[in-house]
């Protein structure tokens, strides 16, 4: 007796609440990650990576997962047709439709914060 | 839609007889010394929190020796040795075999209650976890007596914490604790995360799940992506421990920072892991004392997934002192001050749902303990922000400001509402309420006392007085401040002594409480007994009781659903996991005797492996691998039992296979487990090769086994899985055998294990050797990592083979060979993933 | 509950006053740059959190005991959105500033050409000292450093064996010793005094007795002092104290301990060759004089457990007396 796949919408639903925290995770990945390895070979005098390109990396991607966060802000319903969400009016639906947005405002606080740090220190100077 | 809830609820027409004989029958407790053999979650709960109070006791009490030790300059009322494994294990003890048990207890005992679930989804696997952590823990503790306990601090830091600074069998028995902590906090995981998705009663939404269920959805979700971390890295250095793999050694490629970033990857959502829940019981309790809906439902719940999320991003603010590059630091600190906002959220709407009440909030000793956690939490969030920024925290980084401060997050986080738990819900586990009187002095004792012990130590911090001394010199004006501390300890002692003896007096274990003392309007209030409640309301608010005034009698009389065990045995309803619409019955497993021996060999197996009693030790790893198969054998009951009804006109199925079943959402469970403790594999190699690349192949290592090899693995890996799909097509209709089946496990299996060997064997014929240096260790790790999966596929895949030839697999009773199947396909992912890593990234870098 | 809000911090400023912030080893009594910026900022974080303490006090204790109408005004999302998200959002967006700007200062000129380097070795449980002149000269001392007041110092950090962390409170944070890492801390000091720092990273055993002082002179003195610790050790002047360096040398204690201009040359202990000039004995446990030296070499494993040097119950009172006196006087 093999039910019916609720995998699918609930994945859906998850991805879609959560999809504010997921892309402040990946931008915290995409920034610190490339960010400590090239000072890492900087230091160790393996690569001649431009101080000056790191902090436009980081720049670049804050920049782009922020406008990624609004737009998920700005267009909610055509982010739950992508991930399969039915998004239909319905009391569960529409919480799950706001709680989504908060998250990404949150989300959003996070991601300004942490790629503004940029605008101010040298990426890799221990500064001690 | 026939499964749609249906408002011809509640069903007047009368029980027939014997009804609810039959479900106490079913749901009996055993009787006299039989009693270890329970698995009801909310009876095998109320072990699991008696002994995560008692950690919190002992502990407690090594506490209150330091403090004395530290009560004035140079004493030496304990010496350096015994007062270094003292903190050890006052911490590790707290951490891990209180604070982490105590609110999975709580889950496990309060949710089934709160879902109105006859009992979540896995009892014998919540009883496993019980036992396992019970002994393992008892074994752990009682090191300190014998002069066995670790003294490399609870955060275990290597080098230290290596054979060369450690050389006894302490450190070892750090890691066992921590072993079974990660066995028991995996499997609670489990339990929790499918219970609070599957088990809600039928119209209880998302949007109107208990923020109870929330928070303990969100603490299992963070236990699935932490702990994989610190499972690694305690797998690594007992591996650099006992057969000398250099992944912290600095001589050879090592690092002893990576243990760090692994540590506190998992250590700091560790600390939102213990306070989510315990922010979700002041959730809970709030709005009963305010006698008014909790204001910003929708906010709260925001918050704890935002919290869950941004403590996954603080982990570098444990290691701002470690010379990282300053920009490294500050997106840290940067996500440091974001998490803030979350608790800001729930601050203010804990306050805003007092000031919402009609009359005035009911002054109880529960809500003074959640008053006084407000308060010290409050402290503790805003000296949080301040070691959030960098600068100072090169200051106050490891002195008594950051004991003060934890402290202060974690016992006024955590421990207080513990206590309002307790208060508050006495009746859930008890035959009658603890004392409001004792209460309230116990509640001012402990309060005065956190604060005299613990706010003066924020200036002691200041004042230059690092952590972890076992004595400082008095010339330095540290000692009235201390004394202060002290004093306060004992103070706070005495609190939770008077608590104890609270207990003593007033605490009756057994059925029968007083029946909603609060007017609180969740559905644990519902009159309930062994089987939970007599029958599964239909939710349609967050307050049931407070909406629906006849709710309590209807469900008692049976007027809702499964108000019988249509199956003969232990049930409970499977709902869908955002709508709550019904599915089908989930037969679940009576009391025996398996989890409990499964448990005592798995102890066992750990203990003496530590003492080095390898054969009796393999000989224990044997037996409970016996007793999980045994266990295991009684699951899968397949579809014999056929459709029945659970009244409102529904009639379910009483067996389902694929992905709604909750033992698919299980393995589901395990393999995100998995997948995380695999990326935080990937993680060290390639950290370990930013950090010491010149040991990395084709340079500094032999270089990697040729392209034929890994090509070959792969092979047997992509047949292995072919088989796999092919006998899935197999599978024989019901009540027949197919040979082509166990043939085609076995075919698979054993291209697995062929598949390790040629991985193995082509890095052996290079010349590569685990000890040589980082390099090496990191690529059989990962072979490791893949032998530990194909270890237990061959496991698994023998006992679906012996299923099949007793006759219980089949195209209809088939869980066993989908999970096997799932666990398969994931591991020739990661394996190919593997293969990819190890043999590519050597030829692309070097 | 609502006086004792009011009660709490009110305490919480008397025992700052009580108490006092001063003291050798105190973060909050600076006199190096990294130190007074961060006193700064800390000054500006106390008070900020104690404002936002006693406001959300006060807002609590409305919510509890005020009249309905009160309370009322308090009953909403308005108050959850404005003071829990609103709030924290815009206030610690400026403290991250501030923070940042605050690390951003630090390090000061990567330039201090004159070519004074300086290295300390974290070992368990003491610290070695290593200073090149601008001659490249190598002067090796322990668990004492001093430094030149009104420039920046650049200080190698590293260790021997497990993690430390090397703090002075009074001058900077603190900054790790990991194996197989140097990290360099900037120390700017800007009068001259004597500070006391400590180990801050749990390295096990003796952890608690791993301190040090920091001596931060005039830039004549530390080139008159420098000049003087690059030279060989005193030689003993009277009997005592021969009889001394004869048993120094004699039952091998230069296995482990070097003595600049003697046979001893060990490198396992802590350089000796001017040790009776540093302000203490045993990192920070022990006065520096002659009987300390005596209990020391007696039973130093009850004054600092674990610690690598064996107890020397052989020795005579009299020998005791004269390995002091002779260690005493190697000023």
């Amino acid at each position: 007796m093999k039910a019916g796949n609720d995998n699918g919408p609930i994945a859906g639903a998850i991805l879609f609440l959560l999809i504010g925290p997921i892309i402040w995770a990946a931008h915290l990945l995409l920034v610190y990650g490339p960010q400590s390895a090239l000072c890492a070979f900087r230091i160790a005098g393996r690569t001649q990576v431009d101080p000056w390109l790191i902090s436009m990396l980081v720049a670049g991607v804050t920049v782009i997962a922020m406008a990624a966060v609004m737009l998920t802000l700005w267009r909610p319903r055509r982010v739950a047709r992508i991930f399969r969400f039915d998004a239909a009016a319905n009391d569960n639906r529409s919480f799950i439709l706001s709680s989504m947005r908060w998250l990404g405002v949150l989300a959003l606080i996070g991601i300004a914060l942490a790629g503004a740090t940029t605008l101010i220190l040298d990426p890799c100077a221990q500064l001690r | 839609m026939e499964n749609q809830p249906r408002s011809d609820l509640p069903n007047k027409t009368p029980r027939p007889k014997g009804e609810l004989e039959e479900l106490k029958r079913i749901w009996a407790t055993p009787r006299g010394w039989r009693i270890v053999t329970t698995v009801n979650n909310t009876e095998i709960g109320l072990l699991y929190i008696g002994v995560a109070f008692l950690f919190f006791l002992m502990a407690g009490v090594l506490a209150l020796l330091m403090r004395t030790q530290l009560a004035t300059g140079n004493n030496d009322f304990i010496g350096q040795e015994l007062y270094n494994q003292m903190f050890t294990v006052h911490g590790t003890t707290m951490m891990f075999l209180f604070a982490v048990p105590a609110v999975e207890a709580l889950g496990v005992l309060l949710l089934p209650q709160m879902l109105a679930a006859r009992d979540l989804p896995f009892p014998r696997l919540s009883a496993f976890a019980i036992w396992a952590y019970v002994i393992g823990g008892l074994v752990f503790f009682s090191t300190i007596l014998y002069d066995l306990a670790p003294d490399g601090g609870w955060f275990m830091y290597p080098p230290l914490t290596l054979k060369e600074y450690s050389p006894g069998d302490n450190a070892d028995f750090w890691l066992l604790g921590i072993g079974f902590i990660e066995i028991s906090a995996i499997a609670g995981a489990i339990e929790i995360v499918v219970g609070a998705l599957r088990t809600r009663p039928p119209g209880m939404t998302l949007a109107k799940m208990p923020i109870f269920a929330w928070s303990m959805l969100i603490f299992a979700s963070m236990i699935m992506f932490a702990f994989p971390a610190v499972i690694l890295a305690t797998m690594m250095l007992e591996i650099e421990r006992s057969f000398g793999w250099p992944f912290f050694t600095a001589a050879k490629g090592g690092d002893s920072l990576l243990w760090q970033h692994l540590f506190w990857f998992f250590g700091h959502p560790e600390v939102y892991i213990i306070f989510l829940p315990a922010a979700g019981l002041v959730s809970m309790m709030v709005p009963t004392m305010a006698r008014t809906p909790l204001v910003g439902y929708r906010l709260i719940v925001i918050a704890l997934i935002a919290t869950g999320f941004f403590s996954f991003g603080l982990w570098v603010h444990h290691m701002f002192t470690t010379g990282i590059p300053a920009l490294s630091l500050a997106f840290f600190s940067a996500a440091s001050m974001a998490v803030a906002i979350p608790s800001g959220i729930q601050v203010f709407s804990w306050i805003a749902t007092i000031a919402a009440g009609r009359k005035k909030f009911r002054i109880t000793t529960a809500s003074l303990f959640i008053l006084g956690f407000l308060f010290i939490f409050t402290i503790g969030g805003l000296t949080g922000v301040m070691v959030a920024m960098v600068p100072f925290d090169f200051q106050v980084h490891d002195t008594y400001f950051v004991v003060a401060h934890f402290h202060y997050v974690l016992v006024g986080g955590m421990v207080f509402p513990l206590f309002a738990t307790f208060y508050y819900w006495a009746p859930q586990a008890g035959r009658s309420m603890l004392s409001e009187r004792l209460g309230r002095w116990v509640f001012w004792l402990m309060f005065s006392g956190f604060n005299i012990a613990f706010f003066p130590m924020h200036l002691t911090g200041l004042r230059g007085m690092p952590r972890r001394v076992w004595t400082y010199p008095s010339e330095l004006g540290w000692d009235t401040l201390n004394l202060i501390s002290t004093i306060g300890s004992y103070i706070l002692g005495a609190g939770v002594l008077l608590f104890v003896i609270d207990l003593v007096l007033h605490f009756r274990p057994g059925r029968g409480g007083p029946e909603n003392p609060w007017q609180a309007g969740t559905l644990e209030w519902l009159p309930n007994d062994v089987y939970s409640n007599r029958s599964i309301p239909l939710v349609t608010s967050r307050e049931p009781l407070w909406d629906q005034p006849n709710l309590a009698d209807d469900v008692k009389e049976g007027r809702y659903y499964l108000p019988n065990a249509p199956t003969g045995g232990r049930e409970t309803l499977v709902t869908s996991p955002i709508d709550a619409k019904p599915q089908y019955v989930i037969q679940m497993p009576t009391s025996g005797w398996s989890p409990l021996l499964a448990a005592i060999f798995t102890a066992a197996f750990f203990l003496l492996l530590t003492v080095k009693l390898v054969t009796i030790s393999i000989v224990c790893g044997i037996l409970a691998i016996a007793f999980c198969l045994i266990w295991a054998w009684a699951l899968d009951p397949g579809p014999s039992k056929g459709l029945v009804d659970i009244g409102g006109g529904i009639s379910l199925p009483t067996y389902v296979s694929g992905p709604s079943s909750h033992s698919w959402w299980a393995m589901i469970v395990l393999m995100f487990v998995a997948g995380s403790l695999y990326l935080s594999y990937v993680f060290s190699y390639l950290f370990l090769w930013t950090v010491s690349p010149d040991t990395w192949a084709p340079s500094g290592s032999p270089a990697p086994p040729d392209l034929g090899w890994p090509a070959a693995a792969a092979l047997l890996l992509l047949a292995g899985s072919a088989l796999i799909v092919l006998t899935e097509r197999m599978l024989p209709p019901a009540g027949t055998k197919r040979m082509a089946v166990p043939i085609a496990i076995f075919l698979a299996v054993a291209c697995l294990v062929g598949s390790l060997g040629v991985e193995l064997a082509g890095h052996w014929r290079t010349g590569l050797s685990p000890t040589a240096n980082a390099y090496g260790a990191m690529v059989y790790m990962g072979a490791a990592l893949f032998g530990q999966l194909a270890f237990t596929l061959v496991i698994f895949g023998g006992f679906t083979i012996a299923r099949h030839f007793a006759g219980k697999l089949d195209r209809e009773r088939r869980v066993t060979f989908d999970n096997m199947a799932l666990l398969y396909h994931y591991t020739v992912g990661q394996s190919l993933f593997g293969l990819a890593l190890v043999h590519g990234f050597p030829r692309l870098v070097g | 509950m609502m006086r004792c809000c009011f009660v709490w911090p009110a305490a919480a400023i008397l025992l700052f006053v009580v108490s006092g912030c001063a003291g050798v080893q105190s973060a909050l009594d600076p006199t190096g740059a990294e130190a007074e910026r961060i006193n700064t900022l800390s000054w500006v974080l106390i008070i900020f959190c104690t404002a936002v303490f006693i406001i959300t006090a006060i807002i609590a204790s409305v919510a509890l005991f005020a009249n309905e109408r009160w309370r009322q005004q308090l009953a909403g999302e308005r108050l959850v959105i404005g003071a829990g998200l609103i709030f924290p959002a815009v206030t610690l967006t400026f403290l991250l500033a501030y923070g940042i700007f605050v690390l951003g200062m630090g390090g000061g000129s990567a330039d201090t050409s004159d070519g004074l380097r300086i290295s300390v070795v974290g070992e368990r449980w003491w610290w070695r000292v290593i200073y090149r002149d601008e001659n490249g000269r190598r002067i090796e001392s322990a668990n004492e450093l001093r430094i030149p007041v009104g420039r920046p110092v650049k200080i190698d950090l590293t260790s021997a064996d497990v993690i430390h962390s090397f703090w002075v409170p009074k001058l900077a944070g603190k900054l790790d010793m990991i194996p197989g890492r140097t990290n360099t801390l900037t120390l700017d000091v800007t009068s001259p005094g004597v500070s006391r720092g400590q180990c801050a990273e749990y390295c096990g055993g003796a952890h608690a007795l791993m301190s040090f002082f920091v001596i931060a002179m005039p830039e004549k003195d530390f080139a008159a002092w420098l000049a003087d610790e690059a030279k060989d050790a005193h030689q003993p002047t009277d009997e005592l104290e021969t009889r001394g360096q004869a048993l120094f040398i004699a039952s091998g204690c230069g296995a482990c301990h070097t003595v600049r201009g003697t046979a001893a040359t060990g490198a396992i202990g802590p350089d000796l060759t001017h040790v009776g000039s540093r302000h203490s004995l045993a990192a920070a446990t022990l006065p520096n004089n002659a009987e300390a030296f005596a209990r020391w070499i007696r039973d130093g494993q009850h004054i600092k457990p674990e610690n690598l040097m064996p107890p020397y119950p052989i020795f005579s009172d009299e020998e005791l007396a004269s390995l002091s006196s002779y260690l005493a006087q190697l000023r």
